[in-house]
């Protein structure tokens, strides 16, 4: 942060222009539909996004730490599935906490494996993927569930609105000013940067970084729930494979944020700003009525040239 | 002595051991499993996946991954089975096979050239490959019209081997030869245990990874082409989510680092065995889809448990000797 501020302004528009490249997706698609740029679907689109935003304010503790976690995608079904179920039986706000608990408890087995064992993150969460998944179809028997009444409170949070703005997208910004804080301003986060940086010299300079480690994908499950609770209750059921594929959204918005895979860097805000990217990709694609899966050629071309622009003005920045 | 030696190879080679106590464990608990027409039933339905992990192998020693399989796979499939019946089977599958190399290439050129994480690169060529396939395919199955094709994919040898087993064989041969006795094998190892230092010595090291990416491209252009053929149709969700995973995964369970520098052809095929023979078990034992992907991932977790273990137990060993 205080060399960004030595460089003056340009430096800081160079760090931010992540920013300009989302403004300019947006533009091109602003210009080619009517339908694209009206105030209604800004709003859906930040109703849209905010599920994966949410989640990619975990996974970059995970990928800030040094670590990937695949495993998301199999605990958003999970989780979903669970909070649905548990809605009818036991009543809103346990079905909630009870899903919140999972997610963490998930994170958790992860954080034990690859912090206090120290296992390849990569594999150990694609087996949790699957023991996941296993649980999903364990739990609900391989059917879907679905709320008895659609009209109680709890579809609210995820189809309800405060004035013109939905309460995911209250929900979404709530959890990146607290994730963003904890990265930037706690104790703990500072320790995560450096454990993902070095976490050797952590270790020697007193810094447990099992722990940290630990922590992070404790993290990462949580906002995985989190997620699940506002997806579930925006549709009011939820089918057993519901996240499959989830994880690859996430990290690929994280990557666009700019945060480095080796760990040690990386910033809330701008993977949110990734994360908007593919959101706007998404929604414009379907708008302008181009083939849905032209978004992915899209992604591909978008994520290579933001990531080569960053390493280009990296190495200007060494050789200065 | 010899005992020793057992001893020290096991050690060294963690997968035998493992592999040992899996293979004895389901021969003697699961009946049916210790059957010659079964044991050749695993290599089959698994020879494909071998073939991929071939090419992976080769860019995990180099010290990277290659993400970008899940999707090659369904495009090369769509395409060796779209252009078979407009301009015939041999060309099709060349330029199947072709595709695989250039996708290989851009690869290679980007994580080598230009120096960009290969996660990323392999992840924005998984999301590229995956649209050109549907964009090819129009979302559509593509029915393999020539007889040929699909004999070979579904032919098998008198004694119950098929026709892809024995190219997995042939290939694992091949793969074995350049890494244990070719110049460009011995700069993978090089390249993938330190970089630098395998620059100072003198090697190309931009080059040695390339040529690992494009390796792999083409084992994964392959590996979509034998599924068309076995299958006698490729669809556009072959191989997603969680294909390139499972061939990483059967390469590292078989003990080759994530870090790169140690890795063998043989512990690849002892790691897709592995893979292999948890889900022929929960097969024959006949238990719900459920419980044997929970079992998949958990054999995961414990296979690489174990090699730490192992390995690290062997560390000590040199330690203390030293």
């Amino acid at each position: 942060m205080s060399l960004s501020k030595k460089g003056g302004a340009v430096q800081v528009m160079k760090d931010w222009a992540i920013v300009g490249a989302m403004v300019v997706v947006y533009l091109i698609f602003a210009v080619l539909s009517p339908n694209f740029r009206t105030a209604e679907n800004a709003i859906l689109l930040l109703r849209q996004v905010s599920i994966i935003a949410i989640m990619g304010c975990g996974m970059s503790f995970a990928i800030i730490g040094g670590n990937f976690d695949l495993s998301v995608g199999s605990l958003l079904s999970l989780c979903c599935c669970m909070c649905i179920d548990l809605h009818d039986k036991i009543g809103p706000v346990p079905a909630m906490a009870v899903t919140l608990l999972v997610g963490c408890a998930s994170g958790l087995v992860c954080g034990f494996l690859v912090g206090h064992l120290r296992l390849n993150s990569m594999i150990v969460t694609l087996g949790m993927m699957n023991v996941l998944q296993a649980l999903t179809l364990m739990y609900t028997g391989g059917s879907s569930v679905m709320l008895k009444d659609q009209n109680v409170w709890f579809g609210q949070i995820g189809k309800g609105s405060l004035g013109p703005i939905p309460y995911v997208t209250i929900i979404m910004v709530v959890c990146i000013v607290v994730y963003a804080t904890l990265l930037n301003k706690t104790v703990f986060g500072h320790h995560v940067l450096a454990v993902g940086s070095n976490d050797e010299a952590c270790r020697f300079s007193g810094i447990n970084d099992r722990k940290v480690v630990r922590n992070t994908f404790v993290l990462s499950g949580l906002s995985a729930a989190i997620a699940a609770i506002l997806l579930c209750s925006r549709g009011g059921a939820a089918q057993t494979t519901i996240g499959q594929g989830y994880e690859f959204d996430v990290i690929t918005g994280v990557i666009l944020g700019g945060a480095s895979l080796n760990g040690g860097s990386g910033n809330i805000v701008k993977t949110f700003i990734g994360v908007m990217i593919i959101g706007i990709l998404k929604n414009g694609f379907v708008i302008v009525g181009l083939p849905y899966y032209l978004q992915w050629l899209a992604q591909c071309v978008i994520i290579l040239l933001a990531v080569y622009v960053a390493i280009q003005s990296e190495r200007k920045k060494g050789t200065k | 002595m010899s005992l020793k030696k057992v001893k020290a190879f096991m050690s060294r080679h963690t997968v035998v051991p493992i592999l040992l106590v899996i293979f004895v464990l389901a021969s003697v608990l699961v009946a049916g499993f210790f059957d010659i027409r079964n044991l050749f039933n695993i290599l089959n339905q698994n020879a494909i996946k071998g073939i991929m992990a071939i090419g992976m192998t080769f860019v995990i020693i180099n010290g990277y991954f290659d993400m970008s399989l899940c999707t090659l796979i369904s495009l090369t499939a769509a395409l060796s089975c779209g252009l078979q019946s407009s301009i015939g089977l041999v060309p099709a599958i060349l330029v199947s096979l072709a595709v695989g190399l250039i996708v290989g290439a851009i690869n290679g050129f980007l994580v080598a050239k230009a120096g960009i994480n290969a996660f990323v690169v392999t992840l924005a060529l998984m999301l590229g490959c995956r649209s050109l396939s549907y964009l090819y395919s129009q979302e559509q199955s593509i029915l393999a019209t020539n007889d040929l094709f699909t004999d070979f994919g579904m032919g098998r040898l008198p004694f119950g081997m098929s026709y892809i087993s024995v190219l997995f064989i042939v290939m694992l041969l091949i793969a074995h030869y350049v890494l244990r006795y070719t110049k460009h094998g011995r700069n993978t190892y090089a390249a993938g245990g330190n970089a630098n230092a395998a620059f100072n010595a003198g090697i190309n090291v931009t080059r040695t990874t390339f040529i690992n990416f494009v390796i792999c491209g083409f084992t994964g252009a392959l590996g979509g082409v034998l599924y068309a053929a076995q299958s006698g149709a490729s669809s556009p969700p072959l191989g997603w989510p969680d294909m390139h995973m499972l061939v990483i995964a059967g390469v590292v369970l078989g003990g080759s680092k994530l870090t790169g520098g140690v890795g063998n052809i043989w512990y690849t095929c002892g790691g897709v065995m592995i893979l292999g023979i948890v889900a022929n078990v929960m097969n024959l034992l006949n238990v719900q889809t459920y419980v044997s992907t929970m079992v998949t991932g958990m054999i995961m977790i414990g296979v690489l448990y174990l090699d730490k273990v192992l390995t690290e137990r062997k560390k000590k060993e040199s330690l203390t000797n030293a």
